[in-house]
């Protein structure tokens, strides 16, 4: 198979058809009485729905995907459910600062349900897998935290970057971070440094399907959303301008303007 | 020659993978291109009586099933206006995004066949996932014949070229 032909055996693949002449005949307003006895009935697509449905709300559909992956092969799964206890612990620590009462008032909404933490999200990077997990807070928010596997280039910080919002904004919004990867620590702000990358993660709400990232870099990266979250690897020095939401359809829901790695 | 009902039927039973296949190319999205599938052979069902059969019968099915892509992303204009193709050029480091399964190769690939012309696209689906010959793929483009195989080399050329871009 030649490369030309491999990129469209994956661009369209054979899952996700069913055949429904039944259904077909009733769209050309055709007798239903015509439909082959061999044929599912109607309910069987809906049930394969809702059962992908239950799968997603059971817990964490989460893939790493290479950019190159026109020519590799899907490299990392990541099932976030149950989370180790380093990522539980890591948690709960927003709790603590909260008892502390060192923080600001508004870290009171933080009370982070640990137990329900579970994995969104896994990219992979030249220094190691790197997982987004999130716990939902008792407030009706969601804090969520980055988890570094095996970095060389954080090899005593395997726990990065974290953030909390104490409760999930009801209106179309959508905002950002940028983390950098710096020689031995994992950090979050601005400045473009020595990094290869940096790791973009953010949330859109309403009823945001995917985002376009326009950086400096390259201009356009649609990256798709889990469960309010988006994240990408993007590389070192890019100025992201700006991140626009959109529903399913296409409709633009909202934008972050720029901001820079 | 006239089209029937069970002619009809046949193709779909027997190409309905295909054509999904294509319309899922096409569209870039499992409902939508199962829905384009389905509205394309009630197309063809509810018009083929003008089906003249002067041509293949699956070539002028997929002309309706192609059709019926167009028409029900209609809504989704915005969508296909906005700049979605992802861009994933690894600079200095090798870059990965994070995406949810369904979004898999649609995030990568697409963006680089996404950057050919259509007329380019259609040719390559047809001729891959239908397995037409030229004359097939010229009539249910439209085309001429002879322009089928140069629409398909430049096609080729550009994916090539393309995925060169994106390794280096």
């Amino acid at each position: 198979m030649t490369l030309d032909m491999e990129i469209l055996d994956r661009l369209a693949p054979t899952s996700g058809w069913e055949a429904d002449w039944a259904d077909v005949l009733d769209r050309a307003g055709e007798q239903r009485e015509r439909r082959s006895p061999r044929l599912a009935p109607p309910q069987r697509r809906r049930g394969r729905l809702l059962l992908l449905v239950g799968l997603l709300a059971a817990g964490v559909i989460v893939i790493a995907t290479p950019a190159l992956g026109v020519i590799g092969a899907i490299r990392d799964l990541f099932e976030g459910t149950p989370p180790t206890p380093l990522v539980q612990q890591h948690f709960m620590t927003w709790n603590g600062m909260q008892r502390r009462a060192k923080h600001p008032p508004h870290w009171n909404q933080f009370n982070v349900n640990a137990s329900k933490a579970h994995g969104v999200l896994a990219m992979r990077t030249n220094d190691g897998p790197v997982y987004l997990w999130v716990a939902p807070t008792r407030s009706g928010g969601t804090c969520w935290l980055l988890q570094f596997v095996n970095h060389k280039s954080t090899p005593t910080e395997p726990i990065g970057p974290s953030g909390c919002l104490g409760t999930t904004p009801t209106g179309s919004s959508v905002g950002w971070w940028g983390i950098l990867p710096s020689p031995s620590v994992w950090r979050s702000g601005a400045g473009t440094g020595p990094n290869s990358f940096g790791i973009l993660i953010g949330e859109a709400f309403g009823d945001a399907s995917y985002v376009i990232v326009e950086s400096s870099r390259r201009p356009m990266l649609r990256v798709p959303i889990v469960e309010h979250f988006f994240a990408a690897v993007v590389p070192g020095g890019a100025a992201i301008q700006k991140i626009t939401s959109y529903d399913s359809h296409g409709k633009q829901l909202a934008e972050s303007a720029h901001q820079n790695f | 020659m006239r089209l029937s009902l069970p002619d009809i039927e046949t193709v779909y039973r027997r190409r309905g993978a295909d054509f999904f296949r294509l319309a899922l190319a096409r569209t870039g999205d499992v409902e939508t291109a199962r829905d384009a599938v389905q509205e394309g052979f009630a197309h063809a069902i509810r018009g083929r009586r003008s089906y003249r059969g002067t041509g293949s019968a699956e070539a002028w099915i997929a002309r309706c099933v192609i059709n019926a892509a167009k028409d029900v992303t209609h809504h989704q204009q915005a969508m296909a206006d906005a700049p979605t193709d992802t861009d994933l050029i690894p600079t200095g480091g090798e870059p990965y995004v994070a995406v949810s399964p369904s979004g898999l190769d649609a995030a990568v690939i697409r963006a680089t066949v996404g950057q050919l012309p259509q007329r380019q696209r259609d040719a390559l689906y047809l001729r891959f996932y239908l397995d037409f010959d030229y004359a097939a793929i010229a009539e249910t483009l439209g085309i001429a014949v002879g322009t089928v195989s140069a629409t398909l080399h430049a096609a080729r050329a550009s994916l090539s070229r393309s995925l060169q871009e994106v390794q280096t």
